[in-house]
C-alpha cells in the first residue's frame, strides 16, 4: 500500500476485504499516527494485528506430516477391526449360547442332572415323576462345556424355541 | 470470501479420497487453523495437536460437506469447537508464549522507528495473558472477529449461536480487554491526541 490508509478506510476497517485488511494491519503495525486514530474507539482492536504474525513455518511443516500419519494409522485400523470382528462376533456368540444353554438347564429349581457331552444322552425317564420338564434330547446335541463349579450345558435342538 | 474454482475442486478430489489434493487443502488452510487454534487455547503444542485433530476429521467428513456452503465456515467450526474443548479439558496455562519471530521479521522491523513501531510480541503476550480472563466463547469469538476478521454471521455459524449471542460475546471481551490493556499495560498501545492523526492520514 502507497501511503497512508485515510480516515475513512481506517473507520470501514472491519468491512475491509482480507487483501485490504491486511495490507492495512500491515500500515498500521508500523504507523503510529495512523494507529491513533484507528485505535481510538476501542485499544482492544489493537489485538487485530496479531493476525499479521505468521506462525513458524516450521511447525506447520511438520504438522503436515503429522495429518498424514494420523491419516494412515486411521485408515489401517478400520480393515483390522473387521479382520478381528468375525472372530470376536463368533465367540461372543458361542458365549451367549453356552450362557443361555447353561441357565436352561440348571436353572433355579431344576436338579443336577447328569449330562455327558455327545448326542442322546439325556435320559428323560430319571426326570419322571419330579415335576421337571424335561424334553426329550432324542434328536437334540448335547455339549458340556463346564468349567469348575459352572455348569455350562449347550443343548441344540430344534425343538428349543429360543 | 467466496470458495474458489481451485478451492472447489480439491475439495471434490480429497472427498473422492484422493491425498495429494487433501495435502494441498492442509497448506491452504493450516496456517488460520494454527493460529485460531493457538489464540484460543494460548499454546502452540495444543494448537498443533488441536490442527492435527481437525484435519483429520475433515479428511473424514469431506463427502458430507455442502459446496453450497462456506468451506472456511466449516473449517473454523471445526477449530473453534476443538480448541474449545482443549482449552476447557487441560485448564488455563501458567506460562504462555508468543509465536517465535519468523526468520527475516527482525530486518524488516529495523527499517521502521521504534516509537511508530508496536511491540507485536508483547502484545501477544498480552493479549495470551488477558484472554485467559474471557470465558472460552466470548474468547473464541473474539478471535475469529478482531484476528481472524470474520463476519458476525460466520461466527455465529461457527459457534453454533445466534448472531445476537456473538455480538454479546463480542462486547463482553472487548471490555474485558480493553480494561486489562488500560490497568495491566498502559504502554503498550500507544495513543495520542485526536489531532495527532492528520499527519498520517
Amino acid at each position: 500500500m502507497d501511503g497512508h490508509p485515510g480516515r475513512q478506510r481506517l473507520s470501514d476497517f472491519d468491512a475491509l476485504e482480507d487483501v485490504e485488511r491486511r495490507e492495512v494491519l500491515l500500515h498500521l503495525a508500523d504507523c503510529g499516527p495512523c494507529r491513533s486514530i484507528w485505535l481510538d474507539a476501542d485499544p482492544s482492536r489493537a489485538f487485530a494485528l496479531l493476525e499479521i504474525d505468521s506462525v513458524p513455518t516450521s511447525s506447520l511443516d511438520g504438522l503436515t506430516a503429522r495429518i498424514n500419519d494420523a491419516i494412515d494409522a486411521v485408515e489401517a485400523r478400520p480393515a483390522a477391526r473387521r479382520a478381528g470382528f468375525g472372530w470376536a462376533s463368533l465367540a461372543a456368540s458361542v458365549l451367549l449360547t453356552a450362557v443361555i444353554g447353561g441357565y436352561l438347564v440348571s436353572r433355579p429349581g431344576v436338579e443336577e442332572r447328569p449330562i455327558v457331552a455327545g448326542t442322546s444322552v439325556v435320559q428323560p425317564d430319571e426326570f419322571a415323576g419330579s415335576g421337571i420338564e424335561v424334553m426329550t434330547p432324542a434328536d437334540a446335541d448335547v455339549y458340556d462345556l463346564t468349567v469348575g463349579d459352572t455348569q455350562i450345558v449347550m443343548i441344540f435342538d430344534e425343538r428349543l424355541d429360543i | 470470501m467466496p470458495l474458489s474454482r481451485d478451492e472447489h475442486e480439491l475439495i471434490r478430489a480429497a472427498a473422492a479420497g484422493d491425498r495429494r489434493a487433501f495435502d494441498e487443502l492442509i497448506r491452504l488452510k493450516r496456517e488460520s487453523v494454527v493460529r485460531t487454534a493457538y489464540q484460543i487455547t494460548g499454546d502452540m503444542d495444543d494448537a498443533l495437536d488441536v490442527a492435527q485433530g481437525v484435519f483429520l476429521k475433515l479428511w473424514r467428513g469431506l463427502e458430507q460437506f455442502d459446496p453450497r456452503r462456506r468451506f472456511d465456515t466449516w473449517v473454523y467450526r471445526i477449530t473453534v469447537n476443538a480448541a474449545i474443548d482443549m482449552l476447557r479439558s487441560r485448564g488455563p496455562r501458567g506460562m504462555l508464549q508468543p509465536l517465535p519471530d519468523e526468520p527475516g521479521e527482525l530486518e524488516a522491523v529495523e527499517k521502521t522507528s521504534v516509537e511508530e513501531r508496536i511491540d507485536r510480541r508483547r502484545l501477544q503476550q498480552a493479549f495470551l495473558r488477558l484472554a485467559g480472563a474471557l470465558a472460552p466463547r466470548q474468547r473464541a469469538a473474539f478471535v475469529l472477529r478482531e484476528i481472524e476478521g470474520q463476519e458476525t454471521s460466520e461466527i455465529a455459524a461457527a459457534l453454533g449461536v445466534t448472531e445476537s449471542t456473538v455480538r454479546n460475546h463480542l462486547l463482553q471481551a472487548r471490555r474485558t480487554l480493553r480494561a486489562g490493556l488500560e490497568r495491566e499495560y498502559p504502554g503498550l498501545v500507544p495513543r495520542k491526541s485526536r489531532g495527532d492523526g492528520e499527519e498520517g492520514c
